[in-house]
């Protein structure tokens, strides 16, 4: 009973070790890293530690209008992976419609900027994150939370297997880097009784179900807490030609959600119909939807997934919902669910709101090839700028998140025989100039 | 939109208030009370009696800190709804975990004349509290304000679950340390 009196008085302490403990945390430490590694004047570095300790002391309290020159310089991503360029196959740009609420007529003068929490090396493996035994005991949480029995829990790779790995890489002198990313357990896997867990070491929750746990689909709730999970449908599959097609979750008479050939109103119709049903823990005020779809160079057209964020609130919340609050749904060839996915971004670590340019300006400086981009070859010139958007890039190699001007450029060296045209993506930092470490600009490759 | 637009708007009777408090600290109330109850169902429902109580509340206050006045709220909601379960046998084990752990806390009661004031025991925690070193300052508060699991703090703040606790522990001896310097009896 004394415990639980002075939990009671806990719970009268002030606000300020209250609001302390929700917006900052250790991260402090590992920004100060990263900026170190972009930053080469030892004096520029002490003065962006102090302004950045200074921030999140107080990242709560808004950024003071005449303050901008408190906030510290921005590393421009110049990092796409590997994974071959952004590009979209379209007949005509209008096609690519995503549902992003920002519109070129707005009058947005500033943008927060976050601090990524994740931190990832090269290959984008996560260096931080959730232990063996925690991921192990997320998953034990997670069965008891469904009532799943846990028939195996092991974690991959399994420490016999680390330890097999580890003799062999010291038998051939590897690296202590080599060593690393070959011998870390990046998830931990629960066989259950009709489904499976996985927890991976970025804390992303994966609730595999199949036909006789189906319905356990309709808790997605409980996993409310989370701030990253997917629920996957294993409902079999059919080979066909040699193809392998998912069946996913059947959906209603009435409703076909397919990989291919679903036209933007089937996409919106499936959408709204699936967040009904799955969509009431996001206590969304009032639903936007991102129904981006493209084609294949034989021109079918092809709908990977669709989401639904809140589109409620001023145009700077509902541009961050977009960004980072997403519910997305995916189909299977079949005209079934293959998956729903939950994100939602940790925001805490707040740096600033930021000054920006105008879409007019990011155009201009388009022009003069400060941009980044995965796009193998120059851009091609004004008349082939097609759209622009505010986005901001996610990637797990952005260490902070900031707004970014993408441009979808035609790209008439792509053009297809068939009549579609390839829109190449071009990134122009949104924050003003002077609060950048250094404008990226196009050297002849890869930025 | 901002604390004091939201608080305009309940002054002003306008049931928006509720929809911009739920956009802005819906899901911050919702983990509160998630990490007590251990169901979300519960936690919804929490949720509900705390946008509620700040309708009813709000007029004639005008908190100064929106977030903190509405954690509050949500967390005393969750404690009262988590004993009410427990007297039934339900919901989860994690505050009677931090119940056990808090007992470390709890000064000897030898001697005990008098018992102080609620009032001015928040007083001398608030005191210890400043005196923590920052990170130690903000486990505490994630662990028996929060009602963090252990694994959740470790991972926000990039430790070890066992430096956790250990923090935790020698936290907890402290605490029980100044308070009895104080004089503090519960």
């Amino acid at each position: 009973m004394r415990s639980e009196t002075f939990m009671d008085l806990i719970g009268q302490i002030d606000n300020r070790f209250i609001i302390e403990a929700d917006t900052r945390s250790a991260e402090a430490n590992s920004l100060r890293h990263s900026w170190i590694k972009r930053i080469p004047a030892i004096a520029a570095v002490a003065a962006c530690l102090i302004i950045g300790m200074l921030v999140l002391l107080n990242p709560a309290q808004p950024t003071d209008p005449s303050g901008y020159s408190n906030l510290p310089k921005l590393a421009v991503n110049t990092e796409f992976g590997a994974f071959g360029f952004e590009g979209y196959l379209a007949y005509d740009v209008g096609e690519l419609n995503n549902g992003n609420p920002w519109t070129e007529n707005n009058s947005l003068t500033t943008m927060p900027v976050f601090t990524n929490p994740g931190k990832y090396d090269g290959s984008g493996i996560p260096l931080n994150g959730l232990s063996p035994e925690e991921m192990m005991a997320e998953a034990e949480k997670l069965a008891d939370l469904f009532g799943l029995q846990i028939i195996s829990l092991e974690t991959e790779p399994t420490q016999a297997q680390i330890e097999q790995i580890l003799q062999k890489l010291k038998d051939a002198d590897a690296s202590e880097e080599e060593i690393r990313q070959n011998t870390s357990t990046y998830k931990a896997t629960a066989e259950c009784m009709g489904a499976r867990i996985e927890v991976n070491k970025d804390g992303h929750i994966v609730l595999t179900l199949t036909p006789e746990t189906a319905d356990l689909a309709k808790e997605i709730g409980k996993l409310s807490a989370y701030d990253s999970f997917t629920i996957d449908f294993d409902f079999g599959y059919e080979t066909i030609d040699g193809i392998r097609y998912s069946f996913g979750l059947p959906l209603p008479e009435g409703y076909s959600f397919s990989y291919s050939n679903t036209s933007h109103e089937q996409a919106k119709t499936i959408t709204q119909y699936l967040f009904s049903e799955y969509g009431s823990f996001m206590r969304i005020q009032k639903p936007g939807y991102g129904l981006t779809a493209a084609y294949t160079y034989n021109g079918v057209l092809m709908c990977q997934n669709t989401f639904v964020y809140d589109d409620g609130g001023s145009l700077t919340d509902r541009i961050l919902n977009y960004n980072f609050r997403r519910l997305s749904f995916s189909p299977t060839d079949s005209g079934g669910l293959s998956a729903i996915r939950y994100d939602n971004a940790d925001l805490s670590q707040k740096i600033g709101d930021y000054p920006i340019i105008t879409a007019k300006d990011a155009r201009k400086l388009l022009l003069k090839k400060h941009y980044v981009t995965s796009v193998p070859e120059d851009f091609p010139g004004e008349k082939y700028i097609a759209h622009v958007e505010l986005i901001y890039r996610t990637s797990r190699f952005d260490t902070v998140y900031m707004p970014y001007y993408r441009f979808l450029v035609e790209l008439p060296t792509m053009a297809r025989d068939n009549g579609l045209k390839t829109f190449g993506a071009f990134y122009v930092p949104a924050v003003k100039g002077e609060f950048l470490e250094s404008m990226p600009i196009w050297n002849g490759s890869f930025n | 939109m901002d604390d004091k637009t939201i608080i305009d708007l309940y002054w002003a009777r306008s049931e928006s208030a509720i929809s911009e408090t739920v956009k802005q600290y819906g899901s911050y109330c919702i983990k509160i009370a998630t990490n007590i109850l251990q169901n979300s169902e519960d936690a919804e429902e929490c949720l509900n009696d705390a946008l509620q109580k700040a309708w009813n509340s709000i007029p004639p206050q005008r908190p100064d800190n929106f977030r903190a006045f509405l954690g509050r709220i949500t967390r005393n909601l969750s404690l009262n709804k988590y004993h009410e379960q427990r007297a039934r046998k339900r919901g989860g084990d994690n505050i009677a975990l931090i119940y056990t752990e808090l007992e470390d806390c709890l000064p000897s009661s030898h001697n005990v004349e008098e018992e102080y004031e609620s009032g001015l025991i928040v007083e001398s925690i608030n005191a210890f509290l400043a005196t923590l070193d920052s990170i130690s300052r903000m486990v505490f508060v994630r662990r028996y304000w929060y009602a963090d699991p252990i694994g959740v703090i470790a991972t926000r703040f990039k430790m070890s679950e066992s430096k956790v606790k250990s923090m935790l522990f020698r936290t907890r001896k402290k605490l029980k340390t100044y308070l009895e310097s104080k004089g503090v009896m519960l």
